[in-house]
């Protein structure tokens, strides 16, 4: 069944577009407010991205996430980075088998469908590094042997922007493996009352099930593949990509796999709006979350970075007919 | 370090009005050509050199509120920076001003420039370094334009409070000393650091206050230096910098401190900081280090003073940028060419010589647009190359005799070949300028030497070019600007709008010269050391002071060649000037110009005076007269002049533009001629040269005109009471008696009254008819004309006139010359045509001397001559013009206003067929949106944000699926909804704006 789904566009495009709404609505069920940046989320499960979400502790974060692991119907894990955690305590290690011959493979937290990394950044940039293998590839090589994870893997991790002490920050290869980066921001009064009612908020993570079975979730993210890119459009992000690199205050710009996971994410954008095709905004939205954290600007001003996206995406004039 | 946008705080109180900042480069040239120009003006005193002048006042007025229009309105809308920097590192500043133009923003810190760059649109990020050590709570803006022209600069600043910026002291290279300090936490944790009983990392360089304990033995005699256990714990060190003030130099103080503390914190200790053994306080971060710097005991920059006459002249500085962009460098060679033309025409080059030169530049042009400013010595010997090759081309050494000829040749040749080598040279603004200020002084060179019609077109030709070459030198700095630009309807309606903008402004800035022009008056004539003189060639005529034709061949009496009644003889064929004139012959004179006369007032310019009468033709005597040498001839009073100087100088130059006769014309009275050949002056005034007069000559007369007025006149009472020379009042024996009676029929008190009662009776009697029937044979001409025919041209009247006056005993004799027809304004010449000779009649006056009247011209009496300003001519020239063609302008207009809808039309038709119907709808929705405020460069579902409709959102998507969907074709039932759906959007689009501009 679902192999037939995957194979006719006609059917699976709208299949896609059913998921991911009902993925949205699950998830805003009970994350209150933040509509936008569920809907980022959202398009970078089903661009099978890696979402990093740069927020105050408290605003739920980790809340998003199990709220998303619960909506997709995998597994969920969760560490907490440390200065003192390991890559062997991330992705597993070998142990002795309990019967004492020899050792075997013990599986690490990463081997689940939705992986929350807190504090990312307070992890040592060893463990921060062991998580490019797993996230690149979507296996774990531990003494010689490979061990793919789970799909859909998703990873969410979250950093501190404001206290910088006693953290590694992330380095570049990390950081580019993120498909997009997001704040979530502080609620409205209305959706504030909500969570301290119980209306919305953890209490409701019980009554999240899930929207679709993994198969279906699969053939929605081969959906989103499908979505047609027009010449002009993906040369329009080509452009954007140009801009940055360009830009005066730039030290290095966005690389091409930026643009890659730019125009997945686009592509999960326009599967959102129920579109078969990719329009430029769906562009100019993808890259102002996931362009900001791969261009390095010179001073570290936090904020710097979205800002040149914002002046190259007002430098570059959209593709029209 | 954290970025925090500090939106500046305008107050009005530190706002400055805009004032000048200084002048462009190559200014200075632009100057000096105007007074250059200025000399030219006052030695050759042609009025198309002040017109010039007058233009360039008008265009340096213009150029001088050009800055303060395009900074008026502008302010400060943002300014932010960094908050935290090191000295000496880059620093970026976000500015935002209000102006529409680009200008040119620095932004200074405590009087240091810290930051400059171009603003296009007003809003841009530029950069600079970080200033010296200390704390900033405002900064200044200052911002620069010089409007479209380029010249003068104007300066606005602004003092705005910013976010408070620290300058860090940059490390020095030595640290400031420090202490490890005793742990205050917990003994535990000393301990562990101690004995380092935590987990080991790997190991690293030893530091000073590391324990010996530490030190990792293997490693240490690996490489050879002490190596020691490098611990995750680390950041538990705590050391304590001290700093010390009061030093002798406390900016070498903090870099010291700045080492230390960066050296701990790279090691990931904690650090703190003693001021002069006081308590310590802890620095967290990097960015609390660079700032603790920055507070540390304030110094104040010392300012060098530099007395004002060792500072260095920087008139220049104030234009930010040199470089000249190889468009503009074409114009300006272009910019050349037709002042170029215009002199080396009028200095009879050919062709063949000014395409050379013409080349020359070019190629100037070509080497140094494509070179730049490289390979210097290269350009230096192809200028000097150039400047040879002109020079042979030009200059012919063998003409230059005297300082006219000089002034006429060598100059301009000199000019011409140093401005081609400048040429060469060309390589930035300030060449740029001087190459055009040298243009100008060509052109008015030129405008000083022609007299020619063309003088104003080409006039016209040359200053817009130099025009249009001194913007586009300027102009590089918008380049930018265009780039951003889409081509929307919103762009087109501001093109529009611009062309209007300069449209009115030229047509003020020609009113303004004209205004100006109408307050100077027409230049007395050339200054007296530059008297133009010179003869094309040198034919000279047989005979001594005998008339000639202009072929060199003696004249003998009566009618040139062709006895017939009205053959044509063409130029100088005219019976006058011959030295017998029938009165009933005046030949067909054609229409062309023989004469064109520098002068500032019309007169009549005569050349014979005829006193025998036989009753039908006026006769000379074969007398010559006193011969004078020249060139600077002066003439000697004629029989009946008065002897003693009258009282202005009248000065003449005279062009002849055909072959003329030996005849010197010239205004009464000359009293110097300036002709390279012998003169005869005959006792009866008229000057006979020995050379006739080809075209392309010139020669200049010095006169003194009686300051005849008819009060003057009358005061003379009736000259027939005098006893007058028998000549003067001698009539011919045919003279009837009918003819004597009208004469004292016409007799008034004075003799003044009587001319102008003669003058009335045949203005009432007397038919002006070039046709006039020939008298019969043997009777009296004027007889004939008064009682008979009484039909006749300018002789038989000027005859008549002479009889009547004579029959009284008042002393009256006939002049015969041409009279100034028209008036060239731009090049201030009198214009003669063949059919302007005529003939006058002259009476002697006892306080004036002979004195011209005349009926039927409209040459006034000297004393009253009206006082001409260049520009009442120039809009009497314009309005005539316009007048002249109406019908042509109103029909030009109307087809020009035709040929611009017929270009809208084509260019819509090809908009539709270039982008298509849905292309057109595209188009209307992001004109609308803009409109509305939308950034021009977003994608359409962005702009569909500015409507507040949901609407706009769906044509947006529709707009989206037309464009990029994969499969997709064109409905029309979608396209009618797509379209009525933009029309409601365009409609709320236009209420908005009906109702924001009324409110």
């Amino acid at each position: 069944m679902t192999a037939v789904v995957a194979s006719d566009p006609a059917v699976a495009r709208p299949a896609a577009t059913r998921i991911a709404t009902s993925l949205v609505e699950s998830v805003a069920g009970v994350l209150a407010g933040r509509h936008d940046q569920i809907e980022v989320a959202a398009a970078c499960v089903l661009a099978g991205g890696h979402l990093l979400i740069e927020d105050l502790p408290g605003v739920g974060k980790t809340l998003l996430a199990q709220s998303m692991a619960a909506s997709v119907g995998g597994s969920f894990a969760r560490v907490q980075g440390t200065s003192d955690l390991l890559p062997a305590d991330v992705v597993g290690s070998l142990a002795p088998t309990p019967e004492g011959l020899g050792l075997h493979f013990r599986p690490g937290p990463v081997f689940a469908n939705v992986v929350l990394f807190d504090e990312l950044n307070r992890a040592n940039p060893r463990t921060q590094s062991a998580l490019l293998e797993v996230m690149e590839e979507g296996h774990v090589t531990v003494d010689g042997h490979t061990h793919p994870v789970p799909t859909p893997f998703v990873v969410v991790a979250t950093q501190n922007p404001v206290e910088m002490a006693g953290t590694y920050p992330l380095a570049e290869g990390v950081t580019d493996r993120f498909m997009a980066t997001i704040s979530l921001g502080r609620t409205s009064v209305e959706e504030e009352v909500d969570v301290l009612t119980g209306r919305r908020g953890r209490t409701q993570l019980a009554h999240v099930g899930r929207i679709a079975s993994l198969g279906e979730l699969a053939a929605a993210r081969s959906a989103v593949q499908g979505v047609h890119l027009a010449e002009p459009v993906a040369r329009y992000a080509v452009a954007l990509l140009h801009a940055t690199r360009a830009h005066p205050r730039v030290r290095v710009g966005a690389s091409t796999r930026a643009g890659v996971s730019m125009v997945a994410l686009a592509r999960a954008f326009a599967v959102l709006s129920d579109r078969d095709f990719v329009a430029p905004h769906d562009v100019s939205r993808a890259a102002e979350c996931s362009l900001p954290h791969r261009v390095a600007v010179t001073g570290h001003e936090h904020g710097a970075a979205a800002e040149v996206v914002a002046e190259c995406l007002a430098a570059v004039p959209a593709p029209r007919r | 370090m954290s970025r925090r946008s500090a939106r500046s705080a305008a107050r009005s109180a530190t706002r400055s009005a805009s004032r000048p900042a200084g002048l462009a480069r190559g200014s200075g040239a632009l100057a000096a050509a105007w007074v250059g120009g200025a000399l030219i003006a006052l030695l050759t005193g042609a009025t198309a050199v002040v017109i010039l002048l007058a233009v360039a006042v008008v265009g340096a007025i213009a150029a001088f509120v050009a800055g303060p229009l395009a900074l008026r309105g502008t302010m400060v809308r943002e300014l932010s920076t960094a908050t935290v920097v090191t000295e000496g590192d880059e620093l970026h500043w976000t500015v935002h001003l209000d102006a529409h133009i680009p200008v040119y923003a620095e932004v200074r810190l405590d009087g240091v420039e810290v930051a400059a760059g171009w603003l296009h649109d007003g809003h841009t990020v530029i950069s600079g370094t970080a200033p010296r050590r200390g704390m900033y709570g405002r900064a200044e803006v200052r911002w620069r334009s010089a409007g479209r022209m380029g010249l003068l600069w104007w300066r606005r600043r602004l003092v705005v409070e910013i976010e408070p910026l620290a300058v860090g002291a940059a490390p020095a290279s030595t640290p400031a000393p420090a202490e490890r300090a005793a742990d205050e936490h917990d003994g535990a944790a000393d301990l562990l650091a101690r004995t380092g009983h935590d987990d080991v990392d790997g190991v690293r360089q030893w530091r000073d206050g590391d324990e010996v304990s530490a030190v990792h033995w293997p490693s240490t005699l690996r490489v050879g230096e002490l190596v020691v256990r490098q611990r995750r714990r680390d950041h538990a060190e705590r050391w304590v910098v001290v700093a010390r003030t009061g030093t002798a130099d406390p900016d070498a103080e903090a870099a010291r401190v700045r080492r230390a503390l960066d050296d701990c914190l790279a090691r990931r200790a904690e650090v703190a900081i003693s001021v002069d053994g006081a308590d310590p306080f802890t620095l967290a971060t990097p960015a609390d280090v660079v700032a603790w710097t920055a507070r540390f005991e304030p110094t104040q920059a010392r300012r060098a003073h530099t007395s004002i006459w060792k500072r260095p002249i920087s008139l220049s500085e104030v234009e930010p940028d040199s470089s000249l962009s190889t468009f503009a460098r074409w114009w300006v060679a272009a910019a050349t060419l037709a002042p170029l033309a215009m002199l080396l025409q009028s200095l009879a080059y050919g062709v063949a010589r000014i395409a050379i030169i013409a080349v020359v530049v070019l190629v100037g042009a070509a080497v140094t647009a494509r070179t730049g400013r490289a390979q210097r010595p290269l350009r230096q010997l192809l200028g000097l190359l150039a400047a040879v090759a002109v020079a042979v081309t030009l200059i012919d050494i063998g003409s230059i005799v005297d300082i006219p000829s000089a002034m006429r040749f060598l100059m301009p040749q000199l000019l011409v070949t140093l401005w081609v080598m400048q040429g060469f040279e060309c390589v930035d603004r300030r060449a740029a300028r001087v190459s055009l200020a040298c243009s100008g002084i060509i052109t008015a060179y030129a405008a000083g030497i022609r007299v020619d019609s063309g003088l104003g077109r080409w006039l016209a030709v040359a200053g817009i070019g130099i025009a249009l070459a001194g913007q586009t030198i300027t102009r590089a700095d918008r380049a930018r600007r265009a780039t951003l630009d889409p081509d929307t309807d919103d762009t087109r309606a501001n093109a529009l709008r611009a062309v209007v903008t300069r449209g009115t402004g030229v047509l003020l800035a020609a009113a303004a010269v004209v205004a100006l022009l109408a307050v100077v008056p027409v230049p007395r004539g050339p200054a007296q050391l530059n008297l133009p003189t010179w003869l094309q060639d040198r034919r000279p005529v047989s005979g001594a002071g005998q008339l000639a034709t202009a072929n060199g061949s003696p004249l003998l009496g009566g009618p040139l060649q062709g006895s017939g009644r009205r053959t044509g003889a063409g130029a100088g064929g005219y019976p006058g000037f011959s030295p017998s004139m029938d009165t009933s012959l005046r030949g067909n004179l054609g229409d062309e110009v023989v004469l064109r006369v520098r002068a500032p007032a019309a007169d009549f310019w005569r050349g014979q005076t005829f006193t025998n009468f036989d009753g039908r033709t006026w006769t000379v005597d074969d007398e010559v007269g006193v011969r004078t040498d020249g060139p600077d001839h002066t003439i000697r009073p004629s029989n009946g002049d008065l002897p003693d100087p009258l009282p202005a100088d009248f000065i003449q130059t005279f062009y002849p533009q055909v072959d003329l006769p030996n005849i010197v014309f010239a205004a009464d009275r000359p009293q110097r001629v300036l002709l390279d050949a012998p003169i005869w002056q005959r006792d009866d005034g008229a000057l006979r040269a020995g050379v006739v007069l080809p075209a392309g000559s010139a020669y200049t007369v010095l006169s003194r005109r009686p300051d005849t007025t008819p009060a003057g006149l009358r005061a003379a009472g009736d000259l027939s009471v005098y006893g007058s020379p028998h000549q003067f009042v001698a009539l011919p024996a045919s003279t009837t008696a009918r003819t004597k009676a009208l004469a004292l029929q016409l007799q008034r008190g004075t003799t003044y009254d009587t001319i102008v009662a003669i003058e009335q009776w045949l203005s009432t009697h007397v038919t002006y008819n070039l046709d006039a029937p020939v008298p019969p044979a043997g009777a009296d001409a004027v007889d004939d004309f008064l009682f008979h025919s009484q039909q006749g041209f300018c002789e038989q009247i000027a005859s008549a006139t002479a009889v009547l006056l004579r029959s009284l005993g008042i002393p009256a004799r006939i002049a015969t010359g041409y009279v100034p027809s028209s008036r060239d304004s731009v090049a201030g010449v009198w214009i003669s045509r063949a059919s302007d000779a005529h003939a006058w009649v002259e009476v002697r006056f006892p306080n004036y001397g002979w004195v011209p009247f005349d009926p039927t011209s409209a040459v006034p009496l000297a004393g009253e001559s009206p006082h001409h300003t260049i520009g009442g001519d120039l809009a009497r020239a314009i309005i005539t013009a316009v007048t002249d063609h109406i019908a042509l302008i109103v029909t030009m207009t109307f087809s020009g206003m035709a040929l611009v809808v017929i270009v809208r039309l084509a260019q819509r038709w090809w908009q539709r067929r270039r982008r298509g119907r849905w292309g057109l709808l595209q188009d209307r929705f992001v004109a609308a949106a803009v409109a509305r405020g939308a950034p021009p460069t977003a994608p359409n579902a962005t702009m569909a944000e500015v409507f507040d409709d949901r609407v706009a959102l769906d044509v947006a998507a529709m707009l989206d699926e037309c464009a990029f969907a994969p499969q997709w074709h064109d409905d029309e039932a979608r396209y009618t909804t797509l379209a009525g759906a933009l029309s409601v959007l365009e409609r709320q689009e236009r209420r908005e704006r009906t109702v924001s501009s009324t409110r």
